[in-house]
């Protein structure tokens, strides 16, 4: 399992499944519905929209750059998708709605990278740029309405589980379909970035750029295909995000950016790039899923959420920084 | 013959500098080819042409069986055949070895390889055992020293076994034993393989030994060229520093002086045993031993880099505070690493501002304003003394050829005018030229009061600068020679004969 999903890359997974059973214990001492299955299987559908994204985003963070755009990348997948089906009066399988989505948002990414790679700014700049494009674009020519009517399919996605389990209460504790959809696409990220000359080269390129670009790596393509993938990992986030709500909203997901990059970020991905992995990304976002929907449970008011986030990612980045630091030992690397 | 490389009246300028100027030569096929050039003569800049990092203003370049070329396109001179051993390296640092030296592939292609991992290891062993060398393939490269990383690039550019692989300063690094086996193994490679080499070195006895043949850049232009057996050492300097340059010795060591450095009893742990000396006001202490042998890490202990675990260094009767470095500095000491690219340097600050980076403090009102005027003056006072060439002291640091990087750590750390200075290999990478101009400065500073040591691999520099030379071995003090009229033969026998025992 470590193997698979590439501990080599996630040093800091240690500190993040420390911190997540850390909060479990505190939660749990102090509201015993915390660890009742209901609350759990809620924590796992909560991480499931992020999950995507920081798939996505882990891709761009191991190149070396940065995307910021990528939740407006989400909302305008989505809801065109869902114009796009709801015009034809669309009924077959949910499969498609995911495919175009995939493809709109494929295409916003590559829009991305194209700037990148033509203009040779800072993504951080680029992507900020896009970000307010795209969401502009989406609210002056697309819409601002909620949509509440979904093509057909996309309400039993909405209601599938893949597991159901009575509580003693009466209710019903159901984990969602989703999670599944999490699962697969982390793994084929995992499968990309381990096995594929094109994973490998990304963590070139974000190792040393430099030296890629002498050892002839086609650094522009692959620029194109990170920034490709993170737009359609956004696109399928965005469809997910609205089954899930049952509603095509404008408004949803963004603002959400901080969450995912610090779930990233925990999870070991480092901003300079080269370095993370998919096992500590999907930790880092069930540790922030964890915070954003049990602090209440926990009777810990909602501001507080914040901070916590901070002192997360506070700790998450100074941890590997402190690890290299007190490990070298070697004289000839001192200084 | 043939000629397997052909490199036409190539020019290249950066900004208002000429690094090359119509600068022609051919590499032949199954012969290794010497460049050599001081500090920024370019050498580095015809290298990076070739493998087609960087496009030539004028002129081509062309291997054997294929078209002209002037413009950027590396994969192009990869697959025509041709390695690089940059001088930077150009390493992944957060790699593995065996990634660094067989990479997944060059491509981008979305196809999984299930076992590249495996084959990578096999690929990299193979290819570091071929150097003699036992680093092991899994270990991220970041974590390497300098001495192993060298040993890495190296192993990439032969494992793939390349019609030519260009060397720029690939033994800049190594010890004498790595060095051999390089040399060897290049040889064996031209001889059984009739692979052809682009060869840069400042070490002119090494190129004497493995060149066929010879181009001597001056100033980005051919000074002169031809079949090795024309040259010699001395002529090789002439050319390409055009001045005689005279092997000088110290000047007499001081006597009489007070000491100024007493060690007792030093240890360090794993590395040091017992070590006592004293070191005069004036008087230069080469320190001598193979890798391993403790050399560097009691140069770093001297200077609080590295925890002693017993024992005392006193600084003009005070002890210091073992493994505390800013007491050292306090206390008068400077340490020159022997690393100057991962060491030492703000990369993308001016010239200026890195030699000044050492005495900004002295210079600081008790106010804390900066005098600006005097801290520049001071650092290009040094600059000047050890001849750093640039056309502007604002220019980056990154726009300096190696050698030239080097002498401004060099420049730091003397416009402190410390009383110990503590040198790792103080020229290594630099040119013949400024060798000497730097042991000049050594010799100077020695004169004027300050204590010298210097730990170095390079024999004729400890007999050149140093009025006694320790020699470590296995972490014990083994002999304690006045070089007087001390031979290289007579020094390498001492620091030698131990480890072969052992
Ligand atoms: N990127 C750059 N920008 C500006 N100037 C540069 C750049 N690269 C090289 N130069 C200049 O070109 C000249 C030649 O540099 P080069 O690195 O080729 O020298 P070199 O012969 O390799 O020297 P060394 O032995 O010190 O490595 C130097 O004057 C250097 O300052
Ligand atoms: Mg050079």
């Amino acid at each position: 399992m470590k193997r698979i999903l590439g501990i080599a890359q996630d040093a800091p997974s240690s500190f993040v499944l420390v911190s997540i059973g850390a909060l479990y214990v505190a939660f749990i001492a102090r509201n015993s519905a915390f660890i009742e299955l209901p609350h759990q299987f809620a924590i796992l559908r909560s991480s499931i929209v992020i999950g995507i994204m920081a798939l996505g985003l882990l891709l761009v963070l191991i190149s070396g750059g940065i995307d910021v755009s990528f939740t407006a990348v989400a909302v305008l997948s989505m809801y065109s998708t869902v114009q796009i089906l709801n015009g034809v009066d669309y009924g077959g399988p949910i499969v498609v709605a995911f495919l175009i989505a995939a493809a709109i948002g494929g295409l916003l990414g590559l829009l991305n990278g194209a700037l990148i790679s033509l203009l040779r700014l800072p993504t951080l700049i680029v992507t900020l740029a896009t970000l307010t494009l795209f969401r502009g674009f989406m609210l002056f020519f697309i819409g601002t309405d909620r949509i509440r009517e979904l093509p057909a399919q996309m309400k039993p996605f909405a209601r599938s589980t893949i597991v159901s389990v009575a509580t003693p209460n009466g209710g019903k504790a159901s984990l969602h379909v989703g999670i599944l959809l999490l699962v697969g696409l982390a793994l084929a990220v995992a499968v990309l970035l381990r096995w594929t000359p094109f994973g490998r080269a990304i963590y070139a390129i974000g190792g040393n750029r430099q030296a890629a670009e002498r050892a002839g790596l086609p650094i522009r393509r692959v620029e194109l295909g990170v920034y490709g993938l993170a737009g359609s990992m956004a696109g399928i986030a965005g469809v997910v995000d609205a089954a899930l709500i049952r509603a095509a909203d404008p408004f949803t997901i963004v603002g959400t950016e901080l969450d995912v990059l610090a779930a990233v970020v925990i999870g070991g991905a480092a901003i300079t790039g080269g370095r993370g992995g998919v096992l500590g990304t999907f930790l880092g976002v069930i540790l922030i899923a964890l915070v954003d929907s049990s602090l209440v449970l926990a009777g810990i008011p909602t501001e507080w959420q914040k901070l916590f986030v901070g002192l997360f990612i506070l700790a998450g980045v100074m941890l590997p920084a402190l690890r290299t630091w007190s490990t070298r030992t070697d004289p000839r690397t001192i200084e | 013959m043939s000629a397997v490389l052909t490199v036409a009246e190539v020019s290249r300028s950066f900004g208002g500098v000429r690094a090359l100027h119509n600068v022609s030569l051919a590499v032949e096929q199954g012969a290794v080819h010497c460049l050599v050039g001081e500090n920024g003569s370019g050498k580095s800049t015809l290298t990076k042409i070739i493998a087609g990092v960087l496009s030539a203003d004028a002129g081509t370049v062309a291997m054997a069986g294929h078209e002209p070329r002037s413009g950027v396109n590396p994969g192009l001179a990869i697959r025509e055949g041709i390695s690089v051993i940059y001088q930077d390296l150009a390493l992944f640092p957060n790699l593995t070895v065996a990634e660094n030296i067989a990479p997944c592939e060059r491509t981008a292609s979305l196809t999984p390889h299930w076992r590249w991992r495996s084959s990578a290891k096999r690929a990299a062993a193979a290819a570091l055992e071929e150097l003699g060398s036992a680093i092991s393939p899994t270990t991220v490269v970041e974590r390497l020293p300098t001495a192993e990383r060298q040993l890495v690039a190296i192993a990439r550019a032969m494992t793939r076994r390349p019609r030519m692989i260009l060397m720029d300063e690939p033994t800049a690094a190594l010890t004498h034993q790595e060095i051999d086996r390089l040399l060897a193994l290049v040889r064996r490679l031209r001889d059984e393989h009739s692979m052809s080499f682009m060869f840069i070195s400042h070490k002119l006895n090494e190129v004497l030994e493995l060149a066929d043949s010879v181009t001597v850049l001056r100033n980005g232009v051919v000074a002169s060229e031809g079949p090795a057996a024309d040259y010699t050492i001395e002529r090789l300097s002439n050319d390409m520093t055009g001045r005689t340059i005279s092997s000088a010795r110290p000047t007499k060591a001081p006597t009489g002086r007070e000491p100024r450095l007493t060690v007792t009893g030093l240890c360090v742990k794993g590395a040091v045993e017992d070590i006592s000396f004293e070191a005069a006001e004036g008087e230069v202490i080469g320190i001598g031993g193979l890798l391993g042998s403790g050399r560097t890490e009691l140069a770093l202990s001297l200077c609080g880099l590295l925890k002693s675990s017993e024992g005392s260094v006193e600084i003009d009767g005070v002890a210091l505070r073992p493994g505390h470095f800013q007491d050292a500095i306090k206390r008068g000491i400077a340490y020159v690493p022997e690393d100057r690219l991962t060491e030492g340097l703000f990369l993308d600050r001016s010239i200026r501002d890195n030699a000044a980076a050492a005495v900004a403090s002295e210079h600081t009102s008790r106010l804390g304003a900066l005098n600006r005027s005097a801290l520049h003056a001071t650092a290009e006072h040094w600059l000047g003394q050890l001849h750093v060439k640039t056309p502007d002291y604002n220019d980056a640091v990154n726009t300096l050829s190696g050698g030239n990087q080097q002498r401004v750590v060099l420049s730091k750390w003397l416009a402190r005018r410390p009383r110990l200075l503590i040198l790792n290999g103080p020229t290594v990478g630099v040119d013949v030229g400024s060798r000497h101009d730097i042991h000049e400065t050594i010799r100077h500073l020695a004169k004027d009061g300050t204590t010298v040591i210097i730990a170095s691999d390079d024999l004729p520099e400890l007999l050149a600068v140093a009025h006694r030379v320790l020699v470590l071995s296995s972490g014990q003090l083994r002999h304690d020679i006045l070089t007087g009229d001390l031979t290289v033969q007579a020094l390498w026998e001492a620091i030698s004969a131990d480890s072969a025992l052992s």
